[in-house]
């Protein structure tokens, strides 16, 4: 080829080429340079540690990114593929797991994992699907429900009007269960004209398509002061047959020693248990009045377990449902210094019977971390959240810790 | 192959002089960003701290460290890429109806050479393709040079280094055309030369069958794009999110390639039995 | 050989072409005679294929228009066809780039002949050395067809007469050439054969010689009877 006369457009390939290549390593290399966190143990057993994954965020100056640490070393979302980038945010999740597993029973359903279901025989799903178009119309609530036989390999799918649906403004999903033929689905209500919420269980019997029942398990007026009704965090993979709603009283109240400030206290007004194998509502009295002010965090088994801040660390009360009682109340000691920030910022996690606290220090460097059995109120691991060591630190990073979530449990 | 790559090298000339002008105003743009802003800054700091007796930190508490950042999001910096852009769209069309309407019908000649006629609406889509491709990498020379003009202005303590990804990342606006990752800057101006295609398509409707092609070259243009958003499309309509991320990504990749395909089948058409001159 | 078989052409709703056919031979000057707007510049474009039409077809040695056959055919219209920024020079670098018939000694001839220069840009030639270029161009390939559309017209005398002149000269010889005119007088000397055209259709198809002597007419004589019935 004659060089000469094409001078311009190898000039023009060459350099884009040239220039474009450069960019893209350069790109890759500046985003392997963000420091390296990791898990690291001061005592128990490192394993404990390794299914923590926790959210967060980095910053320097206005230079921020999303990262995540686990105990071997951090990621940040700069540093991952095109493709890994594709599937969001939110790896870890029930219904990641589930598309995994069954790739074309999920395709096309939300992604919520209230709106899911799995055990060994069945997975369920029941979702208010949005509408993309038209958005809302209260008139239009429907379940869309299905429902796979992992060993027929069959699938029903069918569509089911919220019963007395011109009366809500908004339908919530909060869990799916599948038991004995019939399928429950758990959900708040925001009720259209008294601006009341209420908790409901509708019973739908899905090889048939029929609802059978919906039951309101709490209804509460918002006229005398702000009030919460919620089913409390369970272990989806657990398969527990009690759903434990909670209903919670909003106080503003000043700070003690603030000036002026108010905050919101919340206060656990009443509880309710439901027995899903049976239908049995029994609503439970609050025990004393420490409780009262503690947060329904989790439904184990026949256990409620109520988390609160306590001084050195957090407690954590349990209360057995069937024989109503309080069975241990105890402060899992989170290792503090003068260096340390409230215990406000801190994300706890109850899960497989255990409890999971990362606390960032007031730098927002470095953090903690405790792991302990809820049974037996052991410190199973403490570790701390730092970067690697040899890394080389720029000044005034920051990392703030989002969320925590604990790989296998949903 | 030969006579596509003279034919390349003919359209890449034509444009030469222009490109040039384009060059220098991209270049003489951003360099005045980069004067306009860091004085604009020193001068702040120099009130402050002599005029005002306010102390270095407490400068630098008000208004932050000097980034980068602040001269891509300034004005002349911003005029220097649209000014290029609107140029290379105006040029989509300029190319073809420069040989019809300029004071000497050169499409007589570009159409009676001995070559497959596809061959000339490949060239000027691959002519238009590496300008803009040119462009986009004269922007990744520029950078280097620009944050060396600026550390050179900008004392140290009042300076935030980023690397050119991270002020690419925190402007937003240039992440459209410096996508992330080496994947979607591939996808995305292999998808920018299908419009080209499809568009290069709709003119030659236009050529072909005149006013009635003004509607044929729309219609078409719906088509692709019809064709192109289809996963999208019947996504919105039936409101169920029937295709995973990453099926989506491929199944856009198959459609963009059909899409193309079918203008280049569609245009060989045209061009072989519809054109006038 | 170039024939034309039965084309059919239409603007809007105005049927320009109703069924046009002729051939044109190699080593003759066939001339498409008729008014302006009967269509004899569409029926160049439309055997280089740069209009299309219906009906019939165009063959060229007996097959459709296709890429080879651009190097044996060649078109030299009534505007200029090479970017005005170029210069003459350029313009004949960019042929010999695309034509494997380029001649470039013929096109030094022709340069010599037409007296132009080289380095000269066509943005400032006067229309008659513009119309010099094309025929340059034009003829410098080793086409065996070149199709001209009225290459007299809008021309001072002097170029008309140096155009002519190749005509008769070597530089056409054995070619097969279609030209068009409206206006018969300049060349009527030069001729071999003559498609008058009216109407849409060919109404008369003959050979000037064989009319001349058999029937002692010229081509007006015999456009007279045609168009004035």
């Amino acid at each position: 080829m004659h060089v000469k006369k094409y001078w311009r457009l190898i000039l023009l390939a060459t350099v884009i080429v040239f220039s474009v290549g450069v960019y893209y390593v350069q790109a890759k290399i500046a985003a392997d340079r963000f420091p390296d966190f990791a898990i690291r143990k001061v005592s128990g057993d490192e394993r404990e540690a390794e299914p923590i994954y926790i959210d967060g965020f980095y910053n320097e100056g206005n230079k921020e990114e999303t990262l995540w640490i686990r105990a071997g070393g951090s990621e940040y979302w700069r540093q991952r593929s095109y493709f890994d980038r594709l599937e969001g945010g939110n790896f870890i999740s029930f219904t990641k797991h589930l598309q995994k597993k069954y790739r074309n029973f999920m395709r096309g359903k939300e992604e919520n994992d209230a709106y899911y279901f799995e055990d060994r025989d069945f997975v369920g799903y029941a979702a208010i699907e949005t509408n993309l178009l038209r958005g809302f119309e209260p008139t239009d609530f429907a379940f869309t429900v299905a429902c796979l036989d992992k060993k027929r390999k069959d699938t029903v799918s069918f569509r089911l009007p919220v019963p007395d649906r011109e009366r809500y403004t908004m339908v919530y999903v909060e869990k799916v269960h599948v038991m004995n033929g019939v399928m429950k689905v758990i959900t708040t209500n925001q009720s259209y004209n008294s601006n009341s919420i209420e908790s409901h269980v509708y019973t739908i019997d899905w090889k048939r398509k029929k609802m059978l029942s919906d039951e309101t398990v709490f209804s509460v007026s918002q006229k005398n002061g702000e009030m919460l009704v919620y089913p409390v965090s369970f272990d989806r993979t657990k398969l527990d047959r009690y759903v434990v709603f909670s209903k919670r009283s909003l106080e503003e109240v000043p700070e003690k020693d603030g000036e002026g400030d108010i905050t919101t206290q919340e206060k656990t007004v009443e509880l309710a248990a439901y027995d899903l194998e049976t239908g049995e509502r029994k609503k439970i009295g609050l025990p004393e009045k420490n409780v009262a002010e503690a947060e329904p965090a989790l439904v184990s088994g026949s256990t409620l377990y109520f988390q609160k801040l306590a001084e050195n660390g957090i407690q954590i009360i349990a209360y057995d449902l069937e024989k109503g009682k309080i069975i241990s109340d105890r402060v899992f000691a989170v290792p503090r210094s003068e260096r340390d920030s409230s215990l406000r910022d801190s994300k706890i996690k109850l899960t497989n019977e255990k409890i999971y606290v990362a606390v960032p220090d007031t730098d927002a460097k470095t953090g903690k971390i405790l792991i302990g059995d809820l049974k037996s109120g052991k410190t199973l691991y403490e570790g701390r959240i730092a970067a690697k060591e040899g890394e080389d630190l720029p000044k005034g990073y920051r990392i703030t810790l989002l969320d925590l979530n604990v790989e296998g449990s949903f | 192959m030969n006579k596509y790559l003279k034919l390349l090298n003919f359209e890449l000339n034509r444009f030469f002089k222009i490109y040039l002008v384009l060059i220098v105003l991209t270049v003489v743009l951003q360099m005045t960003a980069v004067i306009v802003e860091c004085r604009q800054y020193l001068k702040q700091a120099n009130e402050m701290i002599y005029g005002m007796n306010a102390s270095k930190e407490q400068f630098l508490a008000d208004y932050g460290q000097m980034s980068f950042v602040h001269i891509v999001t300034n004005g002349w910096f911003m005029w220097s890429i649209a000014i290029c852009a609107v140029t290379l769209i105006i040029y989509v069309f300029f190319i073809w109806y420069r040989d019809w309407f300029a004071r000497n019908t050169f499409a007589y000649r570009l159409l009676t050479l001995p070559t497959d006629r596809i061959n000339v609406y490949l060239a000027k889509a691959t002519a238009i393709f590496l300008m803009v491709l040119g462009l986009i990498s004269l922007q990744l020379i520029l950078f280097p040079v620009e944050q060396g003009i600026f550390r050179a202005m900008i004392p140290d303590d009042f300076r935030q280094d980023l690397s050119t990804a991270d002020i690419i990342t925190f402007s937003k606006y240039l992440t459209v055309l410096f996508p992330g990752t080496l994947i979607e800057f591939v996808a995305r101006y292999g998808a920018g030369l299908m419009v080209v295609l499809v568009l290069f398509t709709a003119i030659l409707f236009e050529r072909c069958y005149r006013f009635r092609g003004i509607f044929f070259g729309a219609g078409y243009c719906a088509l692709a794009a019809g064709i192109f958003l289809s996963p999208i499309l019947i996504e919105m309509f039936t409101e169920k999110v029937y295709l995973y991320p990453i099926e989506r990504f491929f199944a856009e990749v198959a459609l963009g390639l059909f899409v193309s395909g079918m203008s280049i089948f569609i245009s060989r058409f045209l061009l072989n039995y519809k054109i006038r001159v | 050989m170039i024939e034309v078989k039965n084309i059919k052409k239409k603007f809007g709703r105005k049927q320009v072409l109703k069924g046009v056919s002729f051939t044109a031979k190699k080593g003759e000057i066939t001339c498409l005679i008729g008014v302006n707007g009967v269509g004899k510049t569409t029926i160049l474009k439309a055997i280089m294929g740069l209009t299309p039409y219906y009906g019939g077809e165009i063959l060229i040695n007996g097959k459709r228009i296709n890429k080879a056959a651009y190097e044996k055919i060649t078109f030299i219209p009534d505007a200029f066809i090479m970017p005005s920024s170029m210069k003459i020079s350029e313009a004949m670098a960019f042929m010999k780039d695309f034509y494997a018939g380029w001649n470039e000694e013929r096109a030094r001839e022709l340069l010599e002949f037409f007296r132009l220069k080289e380095e000269d840009r066509i943005a400032n030639l006067s229309k008659g050395n513009v119309a010099k270029v094309n025929l340059l161009l034009g003829l410098a390939l080793d086409a065996d067809f070149v199709l001209m559309d009225e290459p007299f017209s809008g021309i001072d005398i002097f170029t008309r007469e140096q155009i002519a002149e190749v005509f008769t000269s070597h530089l056409i010889e054995d070619r097969g050439v279609i030209i068009t005119t409206h206006e018969i007088n300049d060349i009527e000397h030069l001729i071999d054969k003559a498609v008058l055209l009216d109407e849409g259709i060919v109404v008369k198809e003959f050979a000037v010689e064989e009319i001349r002597e058999r029937e002692g007419k010229s081509v007006v004589d015999v456009m007279r009877e045609v168009y004035r019935p």
